[in-house]
C-alpha cells in the first residue's frame, strides 16, 4: 500500500478551479517532485493534503494517508495527524517562525503537545534535532527569537520543527526559493540526508526542474492545475514526452551554453485562473497544438512502465 | 531595553513641564484675578490675599515657586476652599477616581478583548457583524449619555441598583459607573482587537502552527493573540485619557465624591489652583501611563528589545 | 438602486444622516413652539405623544422638546461643523507642509505634533474656558484646535507620497513654485483623505462639545445644546425620561451615522471594501 495516495483532488474556488483531477502515490521512503510554474496549483495542492487551504476554497476527490481519507476527516483528528504523522515546509523561513515566540518554545511545543512531554524533556529533545539538522549552538539557538537568525538556519529550524516526531512523510513546498544560491544547496543536501537517515518519504514542490532533479526520485509536471506529464526523474529529463516540460527543460539556463544565445522562454503566460475545460490547458502556448488540442482534453495515458502523459501528440 | 526606557523618560519629562508651564502662565495671562467675584473686597483685604499667596512677586519668581512646590509634591493652596491645599484635595478623592478608573480599565479589557476575540474568530458571520454594529454604537454613545440611560434603566426603572453615591466597599454603587465609563473603552477595544487579530491569524506563522496540528485554542491563544495585542496596548495611553475624561462626567452623573467632582466644581468656581493642580496631576497620569506602555511595547516584541 | 447594492451602509447612514439634518433644520418650523417658550396651557411634565401639539412631550418647565432637541441639535451640528473647519484648516496646513519640505522642518512639525499628542487637551480647553470666560466663539475654536492632530498626522503621510509622484515631478521641473505646487498639485489629491478623516472628526468634536455643555462649560443658557439638554434631562429623569431619551437619542443616532459613513468612505479609499 502506498504512503500517500491521492486520486482525482479537485480544488475550486468560488468562480474558478485551480486543481483539476490530479492524482499520484508516493510510497514510503521515495521522494516525488510536483513541478509547474506559478499558478499550477502546486502549492495550493500542498495546502490541500494537510486540509489548510484558505476559507472559500474546497477540495474534492480523494486523499488517502496510510489507509485514512483524509479530505474526510474531522478537524480534530487531522490536527493529531499534523507535526506527528506530516510535516509540511513553507516555502518562506522569515515569516513561517512565530517572531514572538522563542526557537525553543517553537520547537519544544510540537513534542509537549503530541506526545505530552514536559517542557525539559521537550526542550532537550529539540537541542538534539537542531543538532541533526546541523545547527551550531543549539542550545543557545533555542533561546533565540527567530529574527536574530539567517534565513538557511531559521529553514533548519523549520525542517527540524516538522521532524521532531519522525513523521513519514514531509511536504516541502519550495523550501529553498526564498534563500541564497549556497544555501539552497545546503538545505537540499539537509533534505537528501535527512530523507536516507529517517526514511522519509519527500513531496517536493517547487518551480525549478534543477532542484528536482537533484533530489527527487520521481517527477510530476502540472500546468494550469492540470497533470502533464509524470515518470522517473532520469528516464523524464532525458526524454520529455510533453511539449510542457520540454519547454520547462529548454528553459533552464546551463552552465555550458553559450553566452551570447538568448536564453529559451516558453512563448505566452501561464493562465490566471485555471484553465477551460474541455481542451488542453497548455494548448494557447504549445508549438505543435493542432484543432484537437483546442477541442478535446488529452486523456492520462500510459505510454510505457512508470511513464504517463497527457497529450494527443506524444507517442 | 535601559536605553529605550531612558530615551522615553527624556521625552516625558519635557512634556509634563510644557503641561505645566503652558497651564502657568496661561492662568497668568487670564483677564482678571482669582478673587474677582461679584463683590469687590476692599483694597486692603486684596492685597493681604496677594501676599497670602505671593501673587504680589514678578511672574519668573512666581513660577519657579510653583515648580519648587511641585518637585515637592506640593500644587500649593486652593482659592476657593482656602484652609485646604490642592494636594489635600487630590488625596481626597484620589481613591475614588483611581478604584472607578481601574475597575473600568479592567473591565474594557476583559470584555472588549473577548468580544474582539469572539468577533475575529469567524469575520463575516452573523455574530461578528452584530457584534461590531453594537460596539460601533458603543463607541458613538459617550459615558454622559450611557450613564443617565443606566441610572433610568436600572436604578429608575427595574429599583435594581442604586443611583449615586459611594460608600467604601459597597461594589452596587460601583456597578453602574464602572460600567458607564467602561462602555466606549470596550467598544474601542473590541473593535481594534477584532481588527488586530484578523490580520494576525493572516500570517504565514500562524499556518505553521496549524500545520503542527496544534489545537485552534492554542494557535489563537498562544501564536496570534500576542502580536495581535499590541496595537490594543498602544491604545492604552489615550484609553487613559479617555477614561480620565470620563470620570469627571461619571463622577458628576453618580454624584461620587472623586477628583473630577473637585475638577469641575473648581473650574466653575474659577478656583485657577485647583483646576491647574488636577490638569498637571491627569497629564501626569497619563504621560506616565504612555512611559509604561512603551516599555511594556518593548517587553512584548523581541525585536525591539534588542534595539 | 445600484448604489444602494453597493455601498449599502454609504448610502444609509448617508441617506439617515440627511434627515436628521433636515428635521433639525426645519423641524423647529413645523412646531407651534419656541426654545424657551413655556407652554402655559399645558401640563407641566407632559408626556410625549402624537395627540397633542407637544410630540416630545415637555420637560419639567414646560417647554417642548420636539422643539428643543432640534434646537440644541442645530447648536451642536454647527459647533461640529464650524470646529472640524478649523481643525481642517490647522491639520492641512501643518501636514502637507511638514509632508512637503520633509526633513528638518518636517521632523519639528511632527515632533510637535507627539508632544501635544501626549497633553490632556480636553483639560486646557477647560482651563480656556475657566480662564477666559465660556464664550461661545472659544469653544469652537478651542474644541477645533485640540481636534486637528489626527489631520495633520494623515495628511503629511500622504503628501509624503504624493510628493514623489511623477506629476509632482513634472511640475516641479516646470518650474512651478512650491506654494503654487501645495496649492494646485498636492491640494486637490488629498480631497478625498481629508473628507473621510473630517467626517471622523465631526463626531468626535461633537462630543468634545457636548461633554463640555454636559459640565456647563459649554453652551450657556438661553442656547441649548445636547450636551446640555442631556445634563438637564439627566438631573430630571425620574419625572420626565423623555427629556433624557430624545436628545440623548438623536445624539447617538447622529454620531453613530457620522461614524458608520466615516468608516466606510475610508474602507472605499483604501480601496478594501467589504
Amino acid at each position: 500500500m502506498a504512503l500517500l495516495a491521492v486520486e482525482q483532488l479537485c480544488i475550486d474556488y468560488p468562480a474558478r478551479r485551480v486543481v483539476d483531477g490530479l492524482g499520484f502515490r508516493l510510497e514510503a521512503g521515495r521522494c516525488l517532485g510536483l513541478v509547474g510554474e506559478s499558478g499550477s496549483g502546486k502549492s495550493q495542492t500542498a495546502l490541500a493534503l494537510i486540509g489548510l487551504l484558505p476559507t472559500g476554497a474546497r477540495a474534492s476527490g480523494s486523499v488517502c494517508f496510510e489507509g485514512r481519507e483524509l479530505l474526510a476527516l474531522p478537524e480534530r483528528e487531522r490536527a493529531r495527524l499534523l507535526g506527528a504523522r506530516i510535516g509540511m515546509v513553507f516555502q518562506d523561513p522569515m515569516t513561517s517562525l512565530n517572531p514572538y515566540l522563542r526557537i525553543g518554545a517553537q520547537l519544544a511545543e510540537v513534542l509537549m503537545h503530541h506526545r505530552g512531554l514536559g517542557q525539559a524533556a521537550a526542550l532537550a529533545e529539540s537541542q538534539r534535532m537542531l543538532e541533526a539538522v546541523r545547527i551550531g549552538g543549539a542550545a543557545r539557538r533555542l533561546r533565540q527569537y527567530p529574527h536574530e537568525l539567517s534565513g538557511g538556519m531559521r529553514q533548519r529550524v523549520m525542517i527540524a520543527m516538522m521532524l521532531l516526531l519522525k513523521p513519514p512523510l514531509l511536504i516541502a513546498d519550495e523550501p529553498t526559493t526564498a534563500l541564497d544560491v549556497t544555501v539552497q544547496a545546503s538545505i537540499l543536501h539537509l533534505l537528501a540526508e535527512l530523507r536516507r537517515d529517517f526514511g522519509l518519504a519527500l513531496l517536493m514542490i517547487s518551480h525549478d526542474l534543477g532542484v528536482i532533479a537533484d533530489i527527487a526520485d520521481e517527477l510530476l509536471v502540472l500546468y494550469g492545475g492540470r497533470m502533464m506529464e509524470r515518470g522517473p526523474v532520469a528516464a523524464v529529463l532525458a526524454a520529455p514526452r510533453h511539449p510542457y516540460t520540454r519547454g520547462l527543460l529548454a528553459a533552464r539556463p546551463r552552465m555550458d551554453d553559450p553566452l551570447d544565445q538568448p536564453l529559451f522562454a516558453i512563448p505566452g503566460t501561464p493562465p490566471a485562473g485555471g484553465v477551460a475545460p474541455g481542451a488542453c490547458g497548455f494548448a494557447p502556448r504549445c508549438a505543435s497544438a493542432d484543432g484537437r488540442c483546442t477541442r478535446e482534453q488529452p486523456a492520462w495515458r500510459r505510454l510505457e512502465p512508470e511513464r504517463e502523459v497527457a497529450c494527443h501528440h506524444a507517442a | 531595553m535601559m536605553a529605550l526606557a531612558l530615551r522615553r523618560l527624556l521625552t516625558a519629562v519635557p512634556t509634563l513641564l510644557l503641561l505645566v508651564t503652558l497651564c502657568f502662565f496661561l492662568m497668568r495671562l487670564a483677564p482678571g484675578g482669582p478673587f474677582d467675584g461679584e463683590r469687590s473686597l476692599p483694597p486692603a483685604i486684596e492685597t493681604a490675599l496677594a501676599a497670602e499667596y505671593h501673587l504680589d512677586e514678578p511672574l519668573p519668581r512666581q513660577y519657579l515657586r510653583y515648580l519648587g512646590g511641585l518637585l515637592r509634591g506640593d500644587l500649593g493652596p486652593s482659592f476657593q476652599y482656602q484652609e485646604f491645599r490642592v494636594r489635600q484635595l487630590l488625596a481626597d478623592g484620589l481613591p475614588v477616581s483611581l478604584s472607578l478608573g481601574l475597575w473600568a480599565m479592567v473591565l474594557a479589557l476583559l470584555l472588549g478583548g473577548g468580544i474582539g476575540i469572539v468577533a475575529a474568530l469567524r469575520p463575516g458571520r452573523a455574530l461578528d457583524h452584530g457584534l461590531m454594529s453594537l460596539s460601533l454604537l458603543g463607541i458613538s454613545v459617550p459615558s454622559y449619555v450611557v450613564g443617565p440611560l443606566l441610572v433610568l434603566l436600572f436604578a429608575v426603572g427595574l429599583r435594581w441598583l442604586p443611583a449615586g453615591g459611594w460608600q467604601p466597599g459597597r461594589y452596587s454603587d460601583m456597578l453602574l459607573p464602572v460600567l458607564a465609563l467602561a462602555l466606549p473603552q470596550i467598544a474601542a477595544i473590541a473593535r481594534l482587537l477584532r481588527g488586530s487579530l484578523i490580520d494576525t491569524l493572516r500570517q504565514p506563522y500562524i499556518r505553521t502552527a496549524r500545520a503542527k496540528g496544534l489545537p485552534e485554542t492554542v494557535v489563537v491563544l498562544r501564536h496570534a493573540l500576542r502580536p495581535a495585542l499590541l496595537p490594543v496596548l498602544s491604545y492604552l495611553g489615550p484609553a487613559t485619557a479617555g477614561l480620565i475624561t470620563g470620570s469627571v462626567v461619571v463622577e458628576q452623573v453618580f454624584s461620587l465624591p472623586g477628583i473630577g467632582r473637585y475638577f469641575v466644581q473648581g473650574a466653575l468656581n474659577r478656583d485657577y489652583t485647583l483646576v491647574l493642580g488636577v490638569v498637571a496631576f491627569y497629564g501626569a497620569m497619563i504621560v506616565l501611563l504612555n512611559f509604561l506602555v512603551d516599555l511594556l511595547y518593548g517587553l512584548l516584541d523581541p525585536r525591539l528589545r534588542q534595539r | 438602486m445600484s448604489a444602494l447594492r453597493r455601498h449599502p451602509v454609504i448610502v444609509i447612514a448617508g441617506g439617515l444622516l440627511a434627515v436628521l439634518v433636515l428635521l433639525i433644520l426645519l423641524g423647529p418650523l413645523l412646531s407651534p413652539y419656541a426654545v424657551d417658550s413655556i407652554d402655559f396651557d399645558a401640563d407641566w411634565a407632559q408626556a410625549p405623544g402624537l395627540a397633542g401639539q407637544h410630540w416630545f412631550g415637555t420637560d419639567s418647565l414646560g417647554r417642548d422638546v420636539f422643539v428643543r432637541s432640534l434646537e440644541g441639535g442645530r447648536v451642536s451640528l454647527l459647533v461640529g461643523l464650524a470646529a472640524t473647519a478649523v481643525s481642517v484648516l490647522i491639520g492641512v496646513a501643518w501636514g502637507a507642509v511638514a509632508g512637503y519640505f520633509g526633513g528638518r522642518l518636517d521632523e519639528l512639525l511632527m515632533r510637535a505634533v507627539d508632544i501635544l499628542y501626549a497633553l490632556p487637551f480636553l483639560f486646557l480647553v477647560i482651563l480656556l474656558m475657566v480662564l477666559f470666560g465660556r464664550q461661545f466663539w472659544l469653544v469652537f475654536v478651542a474644541i477645533g484646535a485640540i481636534n486637528w492632530l489626527d489631520m495633520a498626522r494623515i495628511v503629511r503621510g500622504e503628501t509624503l507620497a504624493l510628493r514623489e509622484r511623477e506629476f509632482v515631478q513634472a511640475a516641479r521641473v516646470s518650474g512651478l513654485g512650491d506654494a503654487a505646487i501645495l496649492l494646485r498639485q498636492i491640494l486637490p489629491n488629498l480631497l478625498g483623505t481629508v473628507v473621510v478623516c473630517a467626517t471622523l472628526t465631526v463626531p468626535q468634536v461633537i462630543l468634545t462639545e457636548s461633554f463640555l455643555s454636559f459640565l456647563g462649560l459649554g453652551v450657556q443658557e438661553p442656547a441649548t445644546s445636547w450636551g446640555a439638554l442631556v445634563s438637564e434631562g439627566a438631573r430630571e429623569m425620574e419625572r420626565t425620561p423623555w427629556a433624557l431619551l430624545f436628545p440623548a437619542g438623536l445624539l447617538a443616532l447622529t454620531l453613530l451615522c457620522l461614524n458608520l459613513l466615516g468608516d466606510a468612505l475610508r474602507d472605499q479609499i483604501e480601496g478594501r471594501g467589504r
